[in-house]
């Protein structure tokens, strides 16, 4: 293939990335790499302004035997689960529903797209209101169908709960619109020729829309996943983690050993955990593309 | 339209519907509390028909800090916007229009950086921000969300690059432009769309952010974020002041995603979709 070079020497494209390479080097791979250091010191802020103590990795070993931790790993892992599984379900159905033939489609489709980049804290503060126990407009809505009231924030069980509705409402969107996209994508002559064979919609379904959005449903779900696992801000705004730890993921968990303990060494510690974990579904992603490339 | 399929149109439609509804409802919401008194707001069963009032906005503007912080959110957005674009529109047309040991090891770097947990980034962002005098700086916060921006708008931009034939470029330099000529004059105005639609999500990436905010600002460069959320103490909280700010944080966000419409998915899924 023919190159245009011009007049401009092989360094060209070098110099080219060099600001964006200087940048990600000082905002990401540098504190990366600080990070792991500080992880291999005892260091509590508010006593110095410099690590204080090495001690290998005696803040990983404290980490995995805390409860704290395990805790916190426990409550990411359900509410990722959770909410990816079920936003997953719901996108995928609302993106089926408006594929169809329906009222106002594009009006509809314009509309369910509404919360897919909303502020997170924002939506945190407004669904803290919904929720109140007391006044909040959600205990409102179930007392008319006789239920209730729901101590919503306060019970552990049912902030998880909330917590997961709040990220399910704000996050159902974005796999709505992966899902619509694959699906407007779709070719027609493997629904054509099943329906000559004289296939049920729930077999065309399961044998043909399945099998081909099965790209689309990865990119979705490892999305939503890696996203959902660094979840901070909502939970900051409703819940800060409680009660009693019951929606404490390990964002949360770090911020609160660094800047409410100033515990340095333990939350870079964390920090560096939570990459590995991210990390190992960052791996499975781009995996997942080249593949899709290569076929 | 046969009986069978006006009955699921007229279902489909009503399921339709409904999920707007329950989409819509709680930006609704928002609005509605932002517009009661203190009082009513917090009214059960509650007030749907009342006379609006604007006491909120009209409050929550006077609320020392709240101005200064949208000043701040959108200097510091717009720092953040700027510094990052650059980079990443010199690097994505060096990856887009050039063959170079590494472009591709660079590309999939920074789609690796896309998925880093900013959390992760943020006790050594602080500490050297502490260490070179720029915590609680515009500038400072800014060029920490080059490390969300700049893998982001990277992507986002070599895609639309790609989507312009070299041959156009390679026409007006032909015609004597120098290759910057080139690019500024002829490519750049063809991808303006996706220019236009790249810089607003490097906006919003800013806008959004509580988490950096909250800990590389502390009284200065504080964004809208943090001090709405700092609105809601732990006792007496005003909440239709919070929702009237929320409003205001919430309502460029919801004009981008309207504006955005075709490009949010490419947008959102940059790297993994090809566009």
């Amino acid at each position: 293939m023919r190159r245009a070079r011009g007049h401009f020497g092989w360094s060209t494209p070098y110099l080219l990335v060099a600001p964006a390479i200087v940048a990600l080097a000082a905002t990401v791979a540098g504190p990366i790499l600080y990070n792991i250091w500080i992880s291999l010191y005892d260091w509590t802020l508010l006593d110095s302004d410099g690590p204080e103590r090495f001690v290998g990795l005696a803040n990983y070993i404290d980490i995995l035997g805390e409860s704290g931790f395990r805790g916190a790993l426990a409550v990411t892992a359900k509410f990722t689960i959770l909410a990816v599984a079920i936003e997953l379900v719901l996108g995928l159905g609302l993106a089926m529903l408006v594929n169809e033939q329906i009222a106002a489609r594009r009006f509809v489709r314009t509309l369910l797209v509404a919360p897919v980049i909303a502020t997170p804290i924002v939506i945190g503060l407004v669904f803290k209101v919904i929720w109140h126990a007391e006044f909040g407009v959600a205990n409102w809505l179930i007392s008319l169908v006789g239920l209730g009231p729901i101590a919503w924030l306060s019970s552990p069980a049912w902030a998880f709960v909330a917590v997961l509705l709040t990220e399910i409402w704000h996050n159902t969107a974005f796999v709505f619109l992966v899902m619509l996209g694959a699906l407007q994508m779709l070719p027609q002559e493997p629904y054509e020729a099943a329906t000559i064979d004289g296939a049920s919609t729930f077999q065309k379904f399961r044998h043909i829309t399945l099998p081909l959005l099965r790209p689309a449903i990865l990119v979705a779900v490892l999305f939503r996943m890696v996203f959902t696992i660094r979840l901070f801000d909502e939970i900051w705004a409703l819940t800060r983690g409680g009660p009693q730890s019951a929606t404490e993921t390990i964002s949360i968990l770090i911020y609160k050993a660094a800047f409410e303990q100033f515990r340095m060494g333990y939350a870079a510690a964390l920090s560096v955990v939570l990459l590995l974990v991210t990390s190992a579904l960052a791996v499975v992603l781009v995996r997942v593309l080249r593949m899709k490339e290569a076929a | 339209m046969t009986r069978r399929g006006l009955g699921a149109y007229t279902v489909y439609s009503i399921v339709a519907f409904a999920a707007v509804a329950a989409t819509l409802f709680p930006i609704l919401w928002m609005g509605l509390l932002s517009l009661k008194t203190p009082v009513a707001a917090l009214k059960i069963p509650p007030d749907l028909i009342f006379e609006p009032l604007f006491d909120a906005y009209r409050n929550v503007w006077s609320k020392a800090g709240f101005a200064q912080a949208l000043i701040n959110s959108v200097v510091i957005s717009v720092m953040s916007l700027i510094m990052g674009l650059a980079c990443a529109l010199c690097a994505a047309y060096a990856i887009s229009r050039f063959t170079f040991r590494g472009a591709r090891t660079l590309l999939l770097a920074m789609l690796a950086t896309r998925i880093f947990p900013p959390v992760a980034l943020i006790i050594p962002l602080f500490l050297n921000l502490r260490a070179i005098g720029a915590h609680d700086t515009h500038i400072g916060l800014a060029l920490a969300y080059m490390a969300l921006n700049i893998p982001l708008a990277t992507w986002m931009l070599k895609g639309y690059f790609d989507a312009v034939p070299r041959e156009i470029e390679e026409c007006a330099m032909i015609d004597g432009a120098s290759r910057f000529t080139a690019v500024r004059k002829v490519v750049l105005p063809l991808m303006a769309p996706g220019l236009a639609a790249t810089s607003i999500f490097t906006f919003v990436v800013a806008w959004n952010d509580f988490l950096f905010a909250l800990i590389l600002t502390s009284r200065n460069a504080r964004t809208l974020p943090v001090v709405i959320a700092e609105f809601v103490g732990d006792t007496g909280v005003d909440w239709p002041d919070v929702m009237a700010a929320s409003v205001t944080a919430l309502a460029p966000v919801l004009a981008a995603t309207f504006i955005l419409q075709r490009h949010i998915a490419a947008g959102l899924t940059a790297g993994a979709v090809k566009g």
